[in-house]
């Protein structure tokens, strides 16, 4: 049974690929070929937008670097249970659809009287989260013992910022690029609140021009600017050694002890520290709340909750449509990473030819799949793979209307009327859209279990199965939570599911944006709560455990008994 | 959760079997051995299958899947949206869908047809509908069967460019001649104004334009929000200066709009809220958007101001055959029923307050619209193309 499921995932997963990126992505490329000179020049507006949209996502992320600042010290000095309750209220924070922000916001008299302020706020307020959730991932080695190190001298805070927070300048990188190619490519907020940027001009163009591909070739500063900040952002994964494609640099690492969750180091003064900087803990625990304030805006506006429920009973089929659509992205989005991780060679495990791994691997000649193992060539990093994980990587740095463009213009062939009409289309556009995150999350949980995959190899196991057995089971609780993020973000993406719509399936955000221009407020808070609830929900199933065990027991990837 | 038809049973070997125990219903079953809970493992799997079928809309067998969706659909109490594709009816609409929703599930509820829409969205207007509509009837893949579009100048540009069919619909006898295609290819009732809107707690009535043409004034325009002028009702608003004020007048408005500093927004109902928030006074829009806003206990009030013969702009919703419709005798039963008087008057009757066009209906309401400006439909259609291009030119450059 499982081998019919494992076959069915793989050719999912490939189905998928092609039909998100490859096919999509070709399609865009044939029909920008024939896009004259002319087409792809900006008018002065568009620059200034262009413009506009850069400087206020710059203006965005530095911001929400100082929202966050404070909370490293209670990553640093709290205890690794507080720590989760804080990676907690970071993912609720970050999860949730921004435009709910922005509909709370916009209940704040003075924020509408300023809308790009307004913007850059409310951006602020949701990508604050990325950089609390990148340094506690990346709390661990180095900085851990720099840190302990560091206070048998100095001062905390001294400490933190002298000794641990050189160590950490790799995530804070990742964490900058990730939240200004998240704000740079919004469409929601700034719709929301009247600003006109890059992303609103894209979509409208897309949505108002007979030609699609005219839209996509004229995003090509804000597709060039997106993959630099994407490219910077693998550069320090790189750096922090969490790329997987990359070979491993640190000794350290190459021995493989770094545990990716370890960080539970104890300091005697760590419960001093909260008494002694009562400010700065205020100032951590700030941001925690900044999510709350616009939904207590948002439930303030509620004249009848009597309207609330019979908006909910109205829309209650799209919005179950919704959350399976957003599910089936998240589940999408984690098989074709493990197609394309499966092709991954190991630098420096098992195909070294002057790695002990070779001598080993012969002497398995008599294992079920040896003589196949020895056949597979040493190579570092398959050109399928490397070219999949490019299309999926640089769908991530292209706006939403650039998406939603391209799979008008894959499919519009009449052979595609079925995907068309179904709300398979929006699936794909929503994989193409934020596949990316998946393919990095799975790609993390595959380094962290280099020595389970180098196992498998040497055991004969085919590229999948390794994947399957060594990586899946072994990172259950984090490939379901990659999968869950990828469903929560998914469910608040607007510009590319706004072209792609089939008839009789409107997408979540697409009806709260017709509720908030028809100025219905009681339907608005019912289904903008119902999209934060469901990211919160996903938030605490992922923290308490629940959803990966749910999963376990539902499903056949109960591990199996070791002898 | 499962269809009738589908049963699970737990065997010692594992497979999965096509078997046909009835005559014409075969049965989709699987049989498993599994150590981790055989039963549980294949009711996921089925589960997954299932919605993989729903979602993509592909079928094994279309009649069972058909009956197996049907009932899952009366289980949940929606619809899967492919499976009854070949008896609905797929309607186009930019008519709010707050209020053509109800009315579409009438049409649904009693003719026993089954009705997809697609609504526009606040980013592309029905002018994002009508290049859809566009984009597939070049790729030869038309979708949509009717057209219920919230204005009139696209629809006419859409009949011109041979992307409706004809049809004389009974429903519409009783409509004037003016809110009717020579050619029957649409028809046009339940109008909408366009307005400007104000704060009557800030300006005064007597200070605002009386006319299009005296908005451009900068004293006016300087603040005054206006849609996007390439999407929906403003761009037809536009074309519709170009044909009063001719061609070089209609430049010189955009040009004197443009230098005293206007707002462009994103759609009708934002320039409504930029006035509400105080970010501007005056905002041209429609009629139905400064009603809602009034709803909703806000400060608003609007005056209609005139083009050159003295007449206000109103513009009709329209209804049309989409050439090519999949479904053309379904389509035919919804466009009779939209065009009847009984949905007429519930649109008068909505929140968003058309005014009808039967003068039977008017009158047994008591709603009487102002005086319509004598501007052709066709003529302002037929500028659309150029005053877009002058937007693209001076207002958006």
């Amino acid at each position: 049974m499982n081998a019919v499921i494992r076959t069915s995932a793989a050719a999912l997963g490939i189905l998928f690929l092609f039909a998100a990126f490859i096919w999509p992505m070709a399609s865009t490329i044939v029909e920008l070929c024939r896009v004259s000179p002319d087409q792809i020049s900006l008018s002065a507006r568009q620059w200034l937008l262009f413009g506009k949209s850069v400087a206020m996502a710059l203006a965005a992320v530095a911001v929400s670097g100082c929202l966050a600042l404070p909370t490293l010290p209670m990553i640093a000095f709290s205890k690794a249970r507080h720590r989760a309750i804080l990676q907690g209220f970071a993912a609720v924070a970050l999860l949730c659809p921004p435009i709910v922000y922005a509909f709370g916001w916009q209940r704040a008299a003075w924020m509408n009287s300023f809308p790009h302020v307004a913007t850059v706020a409310t951006w602020a307020g949701w990508t604050w989260s990325l950089f609390p959730l990148c340094w506690i991932a990346g709390w661990r080695g180095n900085v851990v013992s720099c840190l302990e190190e560091g206070l048998m001298a100095a001062r905390p805070l001294t400490a933190l910022f002298r000794c641990a927070w050189p160590n950490l300048k790799a995530q804070t990188l990742i964490a900058c690029c990730i939240a200004f190619l998240l704000v740079v490519m919004d469409y929601g907020v700034p719709h929301t609140f009247g600003a006109s940027v890059f992303a609103t001009e894209l979509l409208s163009l897309a949505s108002s021009s007979p030609e699609p591909v005219v839209a996509t070739a004229l995003a090509w500063p804000l597709v060039g600017v997106g993959f630099g900040a994407l490219l910077v952002a693998c550069r320090a994964m790189v750096a922090a050694d969490l790329l997987p494609f990359h070979s491993v640099r640190s000794p350290l690492a190459a021995e493989g002890v770094l545990p990716l969750r370890s960080a539970n180091a104890s300091f005697e003064n760590r419960s001093r520290f909260f008494g002694r900087f009562p400010v700065v803990s205020i100032l951590g625990f700030a941001p925690m709340f900044l999510w709350f304030l616009p939904v207590v805006f948002l439930l303030g506006i509620v004249r009848s909750p009597a309207a609330c429920i019979f908006s909910i009973r109205v829309y209650s089929w799209d919005i179950f449509l919704s959350l399976i659509v957003s599910c089936l992205t998240g589940v999408a989005a984690i098989l074709i990473a493990s197609v394309l991780f499966s092709q991954v060679r190991w630098l420096g495990l098992a195909h070294r030819k002057d790695s002990r791994s070779e001598p080993t691997a012969s002497a398995h000649t008599d294992s079920k799949y040896g003589k196949r193992n020895r056949l597979v060539q040493p190579r570092d990093l398959k050109l399928t793979t490397l070219l999949g994980c490019a299309a999926v990587l640089l769908c991530g740095a292209v706006p939403g209307a650039w998406v939603g463009a391209a799979m008008v213009m894959a499919y519009s062939h009449p052979w595609w009327n079925q995907l068309c009409d179904s709300p398979g289309v929006v699936v794909l556009a929503l994989l193409a859209r934020f596949g990316w995150i998946g393919v990095l999350a799975v790609g993390l949980s595959h380094r962290a279990n280099r020595a389970s995959i180098e196992a498998a190899r040497l055991d004969g196991a085919s590229p999948f199965q390794t994947v399957w057995h060594a990586v899946v089971r072994s990172s259950w609780t984090e490939m379901t939570a990659a999968a869950w993020i990828v469903a929560a973000i998914s469910i608040g993406e607007v510009a590319a599911t706004n072209l792609v719509r089939p008839p009789s399936f409107t997408p979540l955000m697409q009806i709260i944006l017709e509720k908030f221009h028809r100025l219905e407020d009681d339907a608005l808070v019912a289904l903008s709560l119902v999209s934060a609830i469901w990211c919160g929900s996903i938030v605490i199933a992922w923290k308490t455990g629940l959803l990966s065990r749910l999963i376990r027991r539902l499903t056949f990837l109960k591990p199996k008994s070791t002898p | 959760m499962f269809p009738p038809g589908f049963n699970l049973r737990s065997n010692r070997r594992s497979r999965i079997t096509w078997v046909s125990r009835q005559r014409s219903v075969p049965r989709f079953e699987v049989a498993s051995q599994n150590r981790y809970g055989g039963r549980r493992c294949i009711s996921c799997l089925e589960l997954a299958v299932w919605l993989f079928l729903g979602i993509f809309g592909a079928s094994p067998n279309a009649t069972n899947a058909q009956s197996a969706f049907a009932n899952l659909q009366d289980r949940i109490g929606g619809e899967f949206p492919l499976v009854m594709r070949a008896a609905s009816v797929v309607v186009y609409s930019s008519v709010d869908e707050t209020i053509a929703r109800p009315i579409l599930d009438r049409f649904q509820k009693d003719s026993g047809i089954q009705i997809q829409s697609v609504f526009d969205s606040e980013a592309g207007k029905t002018t994002g509908l009508l290049q859809r509509i566009m984009i597939e009837a070049r790729a030869g893949r038309t979708r949509a069967d009717v057209l219920w579009s919230g204005e009139i100048f696209g629809t006419i540009a859409l009949a011109r460019d041979e992307f409706l069919d004809a049809y004389d619909s009974p429903s519409a006898k009783d409509i004037p001649s003016t809110f009717r295609d020579v050619h029957h290819r649409w028809t046009g009732y339940a109008l909408r104004g366009r307005v400007i809107a104000y704060d009557p707690k800030k300006t005064n009535e007597a200070n605002l334009p009386k006319s299009w043409a005296e908005l451009a004034n900068p004293d006016f325009a300087s603040h005054l929000a206006l849609a996007n002028p390439l999407f929906g009702t403003t761009r037809g608003h536009v074309a519709a200066m170009f044909v009063d004020g001719g061609p070089d007048g209609g430049m010189d408005w955009l040009r004197r709009v443009h230098e005293a500093g206007a707002m462009i927004v994103d759609g009708n109902s934002a320039a409504v809220r930029a006035l509400m928030d105080g970010r501007v006074s005056l905002a041209a829009t429609d009629t139905d958007d400064v009603l809602l806003a009034k709803r909703t206990g806000r400060s608003i009030a609007m005056t209609f101001p005139l083009m050159k013969d003295g007449g206000a702009l109103l513009i009709p919703c329209t209804v049309a055959l989409v050439r090519g419709a999949p479904n053309s005798s379904g389509a035919r039963r919804l466009i009779d029923f939209l065009i009847s008087g009984e949905v007429e008057t519930d649109l008068a009757n909505s929140p968003a307050g058309h005014y009808p066009v039967r003068p039977s209906l008017q009158e047994r309401l008591g709603i009487k619209p102002p005086r319509a400006t004598a501007l052709s439909f066709v003529e302002i259609a037929e500028m659309l193309d150029p005053a877009s291009k002058s937007v693209r030119e001076i207002l958006l450059r």
